[in-house]
């Protein structure tokens, strides 16, 4: 008899036992799976592509600049002219900080002389291209090479910055 | 009496020491696999550009307006890639002007030049990019313009490096 309740008093404790060991594994496991799949992607590098080709595609056709990237008018709205949207999600206080940048410089391909140039968005991002560390913007600097119906050789420059900073931790 | 009770008596202890053992074994190898994540999952995840793409549009704005920019006599560089036997002077030396220069930051190796598909080694090395050396062909972004029947221009740029 006294060996029969020995035997139920060890079997609940190896119960109890199981129960807390199997509550540890799946605490852990829960904890690695967040940790992988919590973190968000960051794709701003693809946004600045995407942004960069966008603005590409605006400034030449054919192979051929636009005439009109080079008259004043393009060059006061180009985000117009582009159809460019920098409008966000309202997360963080970004509606009232742009959270995009971008930027053409058109120069003479033969002397490297600067044609034209302009600009949209928060031009406040721009500094922080040259800063190296953490939480700081994406920012993608590219160029091709044009020319226009008179065969005058262009080098076009594009910088595309993405902020997005609290959402992605560089 | 006192045998059997020494009997269980070891029993219990050596049962208690395997599930002490197995408890710590459980709780070690747990730590090492939270450590772990934690230490490799911790950072954001990152989509790069190069991870989809196969291609490179402004790469390919600049090769499709080199081939329509014309030299001092006012002949397309198409025309002349079609009748040379290989990059000429006007047409090499722009080409390095502007695939090498535009974008040697970007791509550590840039090769430019012809491809005939009736020769045994259908890319031609030429004195600008020298010869072919792209091993990967997976990781190579590729642009071509056709110029004849069996001949083309082709545009490589790998971001991998690979000596000549």
């Amino acid at each position: 008899m006294k060996i029969i309740k020995n035997k139920i008093g060890a079997d609940k404790i190896i119960s109890v036992y199981w129960f807390v060991i199997l509550f540890i594994v799946a605490a852990a496991i829960a904890y690695m799976v967040i940790s992988f799949y919590g973190k968000p992607y960051d794709i701003r590098e693809l946004e600045a592509n995407a942004l960069t080709n966008r603005i590409a595609d605006c400034v030449s056709e054919g192979g051929y600049i636009r005439n009109e990237v080079l008259v004043q008018t393009f060059r006061e709205n180009f985000l117009e002219q582009c159809n460019l949207n920098f409008e966000v999600e309202d997360t963080y206080g970004w509606k009232e900080q742009g959270q995009f940048y971008a930027e053409i410089e058109i120069f003479d391909f033969n002397s490297k002389g600067k044609i034209s140039g302009m600009s949209g968005g928060n031009s406040n991002l721009k500094e922080f291209c040259e800063v190296k560390g953490e939480k700081i913007p994406f920012c993608l600097k590219r160029s091709f090479y044009v020319i226009d119906k008179k065969n005058a050789q262009y080098q076009v420059n594009i910088l595309s910055i993405v902020r997005k900073t609290e959402k992605n931790e560089q | 009496m006192n045998n059997k009770f020494k009997k269980n008596k070891l029993g219990q202890t050596g049962d208690t020491i395997t599930w002490l053992v197995a408890t710590v074994v459980i709780i070690v190898v747990l730590t090492v696999s939270i450590f772990a994540a934690s230490i490799f999952f911790d950072k954001n995840k990152s989509l790069k550009s190069g991870t989809f793409e196969s291609a490179d549009t402004l790469a390919s704005k600049s090769l499709f307006s080199y081939v329509i920019t014309k030299d001092s006599n006012g002949k397309v560089v198409y025309e002349q890639l079609k009748e040379e036997e290989n990059l000429g002077d006007f047409d090499g030396k722009l080409s390095v002007k502007i695939f090498i220069d535009l974008y040697k930051k970007e791509y550590l190796t840039i090769w430019a030049g012809f491809f005939i598909d009736r020769t045994v080694s259908p890319y031609l090395s030429n004195e600008y990019f020298g010869a072919r050396v792209f091993k990967d062909e997976d990781r190579l972004i590729t642009e071509e313009i056709k110029l004849k029947e069996d001949k083309s221009l082709f545009l490589d740029l790998s971001k991998a490096a690979y000596s000549k």
